[in-house]
C-alpha cells in the first residue's frame, strides 16, 4: 500500500472514530417526582454492570440533597410485573444521601423507586412520608435479542471483522506486488 | 533521512494503522449493539479499556505478522481469530451485551458468523493469492519467450 494512501486510510478511520465516540454525551436521566414534601434535589441516578458468580448484576447508584434533614428508612425497588424488593433499611441524615444497590439484571420496564423517609424535626411524631420515584427504562432496559436481531448484529459485527482483517493483513505486506511497491 | 528511520516510521505508521482499524471496528460494534440491547451509548470507561486492548493487540499483532515463513492462510487466521477472541471477550466481560444464559440467540448468532466469516475470508485470499500468482508466472513466462526470441 502507498504511503498516501495509508495517511488517507488512516484519516478516514478517525474520522469514523471520532464521528462513533461523538455521541458520547451524558443524557440527562428524568425522574418523575410525585410527592412534594421534601424536594429530591440534584438527583442523579445510574446503572453500572458487574458479573458475580457468571451471573450479571446492576448496580443502582443514587444520589440526592434534601434541603431538610430526612432519615431514609427504607428504599423499595419494583418493576411492573415482578414483586417488589427491599433494598436498604439504612438510615442517612446527613443531607446528603449516597446509595449504592444491587440488583439483577435482564429486567424490563421502567423501575419504580419507593423512598420511606421521616423528617427530622417530626421524629417522635409518628409521622412517615413517601417519595416514589420513576426512573424510566432507558438506562434500565434489557432486551433479550431475538433472532432476527441477532442475525443482524452477528452479521455486522463479522463484516466488521473481516474488513478489518482485510486491513490489517494489506498493510503488513512487505515485499514486491508491483507497482504499489515504494 | 537514514535507512532505519524509514524503517522505524513504517512501523510506527504500520502500528497506528493497526490500532486505529482495531480501535474502530470495536468502538462500531459495540456502540451499535449496545444502542440496541441498553438504548444507551458505551461508557467511556468501557471506550478507555477497549482502547487499552486495541493497543496490545496492534503491538500483538505488529510482532505475529513479522514472522517470516508464514503463509498467507495462517496470517489470516491468525487475524481473523485474535480480532474475534478479542471481541467475543470485550462484548462478554466488558460491554454485557453476550451473555450465555439471558442473551444467547446473540452470542451464538455472533459465533456463527464469525465461524462463516473466517471460511469466507480464507477463501478469498487463497484465490486472490492463486490469482496473483498465476499473474506473476505468465509475466515471467512472457519475459522468458521475449528472451528467447
Amino acid at each position: 500500500m502507498k504511503k498516501g494512501h495509508k495517511i488517507w486510510l488512516l484519516l478516514v478511520i478517525i474520522l469514523i472514530t471520532i464521528l462513533s465516540i461523538a455521541r458520547t454525551s451524558v443524557s440527562a436521566t428524568t425522574i418523575d417526582d410525585v410527592d412534594n414534601d421534601v424536594k429530591f434535589e440534584n438527583f442523579e441516578f445510574s446503572v453500572s454492570k458487574k458479573r458475580v458468580k457468571g451471573e450479571l448484576k446492576v448496580i443502582l447508584h443514587l444520589y440526592w440533597e434534601t434541603d431538610q434533614k430526612i432519615i431514609v428508612n427504607k428504599i423499595s425497588a419494583k418493576i411492573p410485573g415482578k414483586d417488589q424488593v427491599t433494598l436498604t433499611t439504612e438510615s442517612n441524615d446527613e443531607g446528603t444521601y449516597n446509595f449504592d444497590y444491587q440488583l439483577e439484571n435482564w429486567q424490563v420496564g421502567m423501575l419504580e423507586l419507593i423512598i420511606d423517609y421521616q423528617i427530622e424535626e417530626e421524629i417522635g411524631l409518628d409521622t412517615s412520608h413517601q417519595k416514589v420515584l420513576y426512573i424510566p427504562a432507558g438506562k434500565w432496559l434489557k432486551e433479550e435479542v431475538g433472532w432476527g436481531i441477532s442475525v443482524v448484529l452477528g452479521l455486522l459485527t463479522t463484516i466488521c471483522v473481516v474488513i478489518g482483517t482485510f486491513v490489517i493483513i494489506e498493510n503488513s505486506k512487505k515485499g514486491y506486488v508491483g507497482k504499489d511497491n515504494e | 533521512m537514514d535507512k532505519e528511520k524509514k524503517l522505524f516510521v513504517k512501523h510506527l505508521t504500520n502500528f497506528l494503522v493497526m490500532f486505529v482499524t482495531i480501535f474502530t471496528l470495536m468502538t462500531i460494534i459495540f456502540a451499535t449493539i449496545n444502542e440496541y440491547v441498553y438504548k444507551d451509548f458505551i461508557s467511556s470507561i468501557d471506550l478507555l479499556i477497549i482502547g487499552g486492548v486495541s493497543l496490545i493487540v496492534s503491538i500483538l499483532l505488529l510482532l505475529l505478522l513479522r514472522i517470516n515463513n508464514i503463509s498467507i492462510v495462517l496470517q489470516v487466521i491468525m487475524v481473523y481469530t485474535i480480532l474475534a477472541l478479542v471481541v467475543l471477550l470485550i462484548g462478554y466481560f466488558v460491554v454485557f451485551v453476550y451473555d450465555v444464559t439471558h442473551n444467547y440467540k446473540l452470542f451464538v448468532a455472533t459465533t456463527i458468523f464469525l465461524v462463516l466469516g473466517l471460511i469466507f475470508i480464507i477463501i478469498f485470499f487463497v484465490i486472490r493469492s492463486k490469482m496473483i500468482d498465476r499473474s506473476l508466472n505468465n509475466n515471467l513466462k512472457h519475459f522468458k519467450e521475449r528472451d528467447r526470441k
